[in-house]
């Protein structure tokens, strides 16, 4: 009741200020207003900030899930030890598993590792999200998150497609990506018929695990591109 | 490539989505592989396996018997089962795994680690590189061997001579299972801001650590303690390399530690506790404390200096009281500028004119001339009101009641310009014109006698208005008689009047003198004066004072007579025909007679307020000095005006 109480007047002093027109609004500047070199490398550097904690963000997510699928989905025969070994539908693509393998990669070849393993993810993770929602045992938050999972991947495939446009933009890396894409997406659709067959949680055990790849490789990218930036 | 039981060990092709799962048949048969010695058990089961394909039953279970009896006799046992702790990678390019050894069964064990990695072939089970650098019961792998991003299916097995004993697998991916050393040089340094200091605490990622490439990012904790505290108060950091705490006690030494953490992985130890001595410092403190203090003493000493001020009469009487001044009993100084003479004299205790005395000592009594029948001499009751009102008017004395208004010879009576005569009735009592009632009123240190004159003439003293009561007798008889009544009053009439004047006067006053017997005073006439007077035989009687009743208090103008007769009792009413020159108080001898006193030559004068006090005085002087101007003129028998006018 106090608080209530408290809330009115409150909300009237804020509709003044807002109305006042005092430094309340906010408005969009462009960072870099004109076009010099300093100002574009900052942009990328801030471009791939915003795509690292995106892809931070959707890492801890598919953490989450996967935890929640192991503690219910584990599947319940007898004499059953330990973890799976699996085999993800993204193995075929060749993807440095050491930091020297992944510094030795030129940046060409790990924006397109990068992209490869989002795109090859974007139709299992909608098939995976369908699946989910269909099945009645799992929780709101398990589908939910299952929902939102899919749409990060989404986001995430254009974000680094933007950070390699304006990096060919700029002259830093070549412009022998164009070809990429259309193929993989070729591979992927067959990648992703198998990854149907596969059950929820080792999807959920592979997607983890990719989704850590990306992070670190876009980690490794940046502090090669604009290593003054918080590296 | 195994086949034991029902389970497939080869990857099935088509099946490329699949896990494999680990069952206990499959682990006995996977540490099997592993075992590069076969213990004598083994040996000795594989000669029975041989042994029951040769000879059947009965041999098998010979030789199981000889195998328990050797191990009954020696009390060797195969090891114990080893357990792995765990697997870390400190800064996730190399990693290595502890375990801990089972019992031991007596016999010296050794371990072996194998594990296999997952993509690879199943078959490719491959030892632990390196047992030694990370210590006992350890095993190592250095950067070629590690891979990121793939399962590990790590193992150990104890094997003595009795047998061998492998661990449940552990799966491992490097990637999660990062715990990095501990946070590097870490420095704690005071610095202010604001005049409040604060504790910048700085530290360096682990040397091994590689944050600058984006490999692994770190998040860091650091938490510091007093040291005498008991809890530690911890901080997150987040990446940054530098922390500002805030909340310090001053002249305590804290103890500060971090740690840090990767993304996924496990947090670091604290590190080396760095030591901080935080000074003692006051002056935040000290000048927020000083300056309230200066604010509430200037309050406090703003109020009371406006409570002083506003107290300050009060204050000062108290502390000193004052000093009286001079002041009339009842003289009303703003009465006075009124202009209301009857409210002064009111005021003053007077009803009408002459003044009363208010002098404490004095007795008076009244003598009354009245030649009516309706005259009579009263005892004045206003003796006992003049006592009263002595009294009572002595009540209202106080120290610097103004007597020294009674020495000023300046009682002035104004003659009025209609020369209204105020007669003082002798033997009559025309109230109306302003008899003048003489009474005698007995004192013990004087006598006197008084007029009381009534009318309005005697009520608007001291204006233009107010009249001389002039005593006059046209014949010293009425005189006498007066001066006989006066005289019996007691000792003798004092008289008293301007000091020049009056001693002519008195001269005067002796026509009035009397044939009174005895050795009154009352009037005389004065032989000198007779220019002045038209008669002789005029007597003068001088006014005293006038007391409350509006009684005019006479006094007999003798010369050193001192008494009055004492028979004279009774009441004589004297009518004063005329005022002459301001100054005489003209009597009649009767009520119906006209007639002309002699006048006594005066001046206009102020009257000063107290004759009575005056006359007190000549009174109280009288023994003492006999030869007082009052005396004087007592002598002469004339009312001497003067001291009419003085009595005010």
């Amino acid at each position: 009741m106090g608080f209530d109480h408290f809330l009115f007047p409150v909300s009237v002093l804020f509709l003044v200020l807002v109305c006042l027109d005092l430094e309340y609004r906010v408005t969009s500047a462009p960072i870099c207003a004109h076009g010099d070199a300093g100002c574009h490398l900052l942009s990328v550097s801030d471009l791939f900030d915003r795509v690292i904690q995106h892809s931070n963000r959707m890492h801890s997510l598919s953490s989450d899930l996967y935890s929640e699928f192991e503690k219910e989905r584990f599947l319940p025969v007898r004499n059953q030890l330990g973890r799976a070994t699996c085999k993800c539908h993204t193995s075929r693509i060749l993807t440095p598993n050491g930091k020297e393998n992944a510094q030795r990669t030129d940046r060409e070849e790990l924006t397109q590792v990068i992209l490869r393993l989002l795109v090859s993810w974007m139709n299992p993770l909608l098939q995976f999200h369908q699946s989910v929602a269909h099945n009645e045992e799992l929780s709101n938050f398990s589908s939910n998150k299952a929902l939102e999972l899919s749409d990060m991947v989404h986001e995430l495939k254009n974000g680094v497609e933007k950070v390699a446009e304006k990096m060919q933009l700029l002259g830093i890396i070549s412009n022998s990506l164009n070809g990429v894409f259309p193929a993989e997406a070729s591979l992927s659709s067959s990648a992703s018929n198998e990854a149907s067959h596969m059950r929820d949680y080792e999807l959920l055990h592979c997607f983890r695990r990719d989704s850590d790849k990306v992070q670190n490789y876009l980690k490794i990218l940046k502090c090669k591109i604009v290593p003054e930036h918080g590296c | 490539m195994w086949k034991k039981g029902k389970h497939t060990w080869k990857p099935n092709p088509q099946h490329m989505g699949g896990c494999r799962w680990f069952t206990k048949d499959s682990l006995v048969s996977f540490s099997k592989a592993f075992s590069s010695k076969p213990s004598v058990l083994e040996k000795s089961l594989k000669r029975a396996e041989r042994m029951k394909e040769a000879c059947g039953a009965k041999c098998v279970l010979f030789l199981l018997f000889v195998q328990t009896w050797l191990v009954e006799n020696t009390g060797h046992t195969s090891p114990g089962k080893p357990v792995l702790l765990r697997c870390r990678s400190p800064e996730k390019e190399t990693f290595a795994c502890w375990w801990q050894p089972g019992s031991d069964g007596g016999l010296s064990t050794n371990y072996s680690l194998y594990y296999t990695m997952e993509g690879s072939r199943e078959d490719a089970v491959h030892e632990c590189p390196d047992y030694k650098t990370a210590g006992l019961n350890s095993c190592y792998f250095n950067k070629t061997y590690t891979s990121l991003w793939i399962t590990y299916t790590i193992s150990v097995v104890a094997q003595n001579a009795l047998g061998s004993k492998s661990s449940d697998p552990m799966f491992v991916d490097v990637a999660y299972i990062v715990q990095p050393h501990k946070p590097e040089n870490i420095s704690a340094e005071l610095r202010t801001q604001d005049q409040k200091p604060y504790l910048m605490v700085k530290w360096d990622p682990p040397h091994k650590a590689d944050t600058k490439s984006g490999w692994i990012t770190l998040q860091y904790e650091i938490r510091l303690k007093p040291e005498k505290g008991a809890e530690w108060e911890s901080h997150y950091a987040g990446q940054q390399k530098q922390f500002n705490v805030f909340s310090l006690h001053p002249g305590e030494v804290y103890l500060v530690q971090v740690r840090c953490k990767p993304d996924h992985g496990f947090w670091s130890e604290w590190s080396s506790t760095t030591y901080t001595e935080i000074p003692d410092y006051f002056r935040p403190r000290d000048t927020s404390v000083w300056i309230l203090i200066a604010v509430l003493s200037v309050c406090i000493f703003l109020i009371l200096a406006w409570t002083v001020a506003i107290k300050c009469n009060s204050i000062k009487s108290y502390l000193l009281p004052p000093v009286p001044g001079p002041k009339i009993i009842g003289f009303d100084t703003q009465l006075l500028k009124s202009g209301k003479s009857e409210d002064l004299l009111n005021a003053l205790g007077c009803q009408g004119f002459p003044p009363t005395s208010d002098c404490e000592d004095l007795l008076v009594e009244f003598l009354e001339v009245d030649d009516s029948d309706e005259q009579k001499l009263v005892m004045n009751e206003g003796e006992d009101d003049l006592e009263g009102r002595v009294k009572s008017s002595g009540n209202k004395v106080d120290n610097d009641s103004g007597r020294g208004s009674c020495d000023s010879h300046t009682l002035l009576l104004e003659v009025s310009n209609s020369s209204r005569k105020t007669y003082a009735q002798v033997g009559g009592n025309s109230n109306n014109k302003g008899s003048v009632k003489l009474s005698r009123k007995s004192s013990t240190n004087g006598k006197l006698l008084s007029f009381e004159a009534t009318g309005e003439k005697t009520n608007t003293w001291p204006t233009a208005n107010s009249s001389f009561l002039l005593a006059r007798q046209s014949s010293c008889d009425n005189i006498s008689k007066i001066h006989r009544e006066a005289s019996s009053l007691g000792n003798k009439a004092d008289m008293h009047g301007n000091t020049s004047s009056a001693q002519s006067k008195s001269k005067e006053c002796r026509e009035l003198h009397s044939t009174v017997s005895g050795d009154q005073k009352t009037w005389f006439a004065d032989e000198k004066h007779a220019p002045l007077l038209p008669f002789k035989s005029v007597e003068y009687v001088e006014v005293e004072k006038l007391n409350q009743q509006s009684m005019l208090i006479l006094k007999p103008k003798t010369e050193g007579h001192k008494s009055v007769p004492p028979e004279f009792i009774g009441q004589e009413y004297t009518k004063v025909s005329g005022v002459v020159s301001d100054r005489v108080l003209l009597l009649l001898r009767d009520t119906g007679a006209q007639g002309s006193s002699d006048t006594q030559e005066g001046k206009n004068q102020a009257v000063p307020p107290s004759l009575q006090c005056q006359v007190g005085k000549m009174v109280g002087t009288f023994p003492a000095s006999p030869a007082l101007d009052g005396m004087q003129l007592a002598a002469s028998g004339y009312v001497d005006t003067a001291a009419l006018l003085q009595s005010f």
